[in-house]
């Protein structure tokens, strides 16, 4: 198992993955053992990149190709120099290479999805060695991949259409100060004062107009259930 | 008179509504389930900070399906989204055959608070397209269901990808919900 971080936008691609192949975990969210801490810095991601990116040469991947990319990386492990997973105290990192967080900064050209990465925290990738199960799923994947190739208008709607889930966390940063952060308490606090009726302090957005600024009357009083203020 | 016409019309004709709450593990797939059945588009999410809402209208009955973000550190707030829930959908991962243990007690600790204690519980056995993972048989006996009493319950293979399960499972609570709210 090898441990680095991942921007929000890749975790999502990841958690799709199954377990057997990435286990996802939030720095901000989830709780962590120290053994998972210890992991973590005994790998990182460049570490973990001269494992997954053994012959990958200088290619690049696209803001598009991103899906496609992870799956290539870790699913069909097309990069892999050898089988086995090594030690991570014997691998030689080239300290003048960029450090960590630049390497996360390089896969995410969005300015929007860096704020999240920056305010949510970072994810971490816990990849499974297990090669009994690499070679059964390759064959239901390219045509997962295919699909989503031929279609990219379809999956530019869904993503517009996902936007909501993802513009929480990022409208609550911009309505905040900089000094942000996920505080359990205010969030419930937010939570029961949304369903007096209280107006929202931007933890939470506003609930969409017409709804007197509570998401609960919003939700009896809409006539038409609607994709794109949810 | 004319309350009672109408009521028994909208029975006959009408719209029933229900209140589901959607929790599970992170990444388990609730957020995928909620836009499959709304949308039928299998998307990629981002881990749910907070809680999606969608309605979804499935056999004349109108699901008011509540998705809240499954993250260890915010289930603390399942609590808040308890009051007047008439069925509740628990997914279970199948695949993250480590974490059901925690799953199992995820599920207790919520149906053993006094506001669910009455609503109908549908177990989504989900990511079943993925290799190695538990049947519904297993989830059932991993979870100690037939131990429960005085709960109706029902475990469902689904998913969430394809949609396969998911409407059947809305199909049961459907049918079911008459059991106990008359």
């Amino acid at each position: 198992m090898d441990f680095d971080l991942h921007c929000i936008r890749c975790s999502g691609t990841h958690r799709s993955l199954g377990t057997h192949i990435s286990k996802v975990k939030s720095v901000d969210l989830d709780t962590w053992t120290s053994e998972q801490i210890e992991s973590m810095i005994k790998w990182g991601n460049q570490r973990a990149n001269t494992y997954w990116e053994a012959k990958l040469g200088e290619r690049k991947p696209t803001e598009n190709s991103m899906d496609t990319w992870i799956r290539a990386k870790y699913e069909q492990k097309l990069w892999v120099d050898s089988g086995d997973l090594p030690d991570p105290s014997e691998i030689v990192v080239n300290t003048t290479q960029a450090v960590e967080p630049v390497v996360v900064k390089e896969k995410v050209e969005s300015p929007v999805i860096k704020d999240i990465s920056k305010e949510f925290g970072l994810l971490y990738h816990a990849s499974v060695n297990n090669n009994s199960e690499k070679k059964e799923p390759t064959s239901p994947i390219p045509s997962k991949n295919i699909s989503n190739d031929q279609q990219p208008s379809v999956n530019t709607t869904t993503k517009s259409e996902r936007k909501p889930v993802a513009s929480r966390p990022v409208s609550s940063i911009t309505t905040t100060s900089s000094g942000f952060k996920l505080d359990l308490s205010s969030f419930q606090e937010q939570l029961s004062g949304l369903s007096l009726g209280r107006p929202s302090s931007g933890l939470i957005p506003q609930a969409p107009p017409g709804s007197n600024t509570s998401w609960t009357n919003f939700l009896v009083n809409q006539t038409k259930p609607s994709g794109n203020t949810l | 008179m004319g309350a009672n016409v109408s009521k028994a019309l909208s029975k006959i004709f009408g719209t029933k509504e229900m209140r589901i709450l959607m929790l599970g593990l992170d990444a388990a797939g609730k957020t995928t389930i909620l836009y499959k059945l709304k949308l039928n588009q299998s998307v990629t999410t981002i881990p749910t900070v907070g809680f999606n809402v969608e309605s979804v209208t499935y056999k004349n009955v109108k699901f008011n399906v509540w998705d809240v973000g499954g993250q260890d550190k915010i289930r603390n707030l399942w609590r808040h989204y308890y009051t007047g829930t008439q069925g509740l959908i628990f997914v279970i991962d199948c695949q993250d055959k480590n974490r059901i243990e925690e799953a199992r007690q995820e599920l207790y600790r919520i149906i053993s608070d006094r506001e669910m204690k009455d609503c109908l519980l549908l177990i989504f056995a989900n990511k079943q397209d993925l290799p190695g993972s538990f049947t519904p048989a297993e989830v059932t006996d991993i979870l100690g269901l037939a131990k429960l009493r005085e709960r109706i319950w029902y475990v469902h293979p689904s998913c969430a990808t394809t949609g396969d399960g998911l409407f059947e499972g809305l199909n049961w609570l459907s049918q079911n919900v008459k059991a106990i709210y008359k």
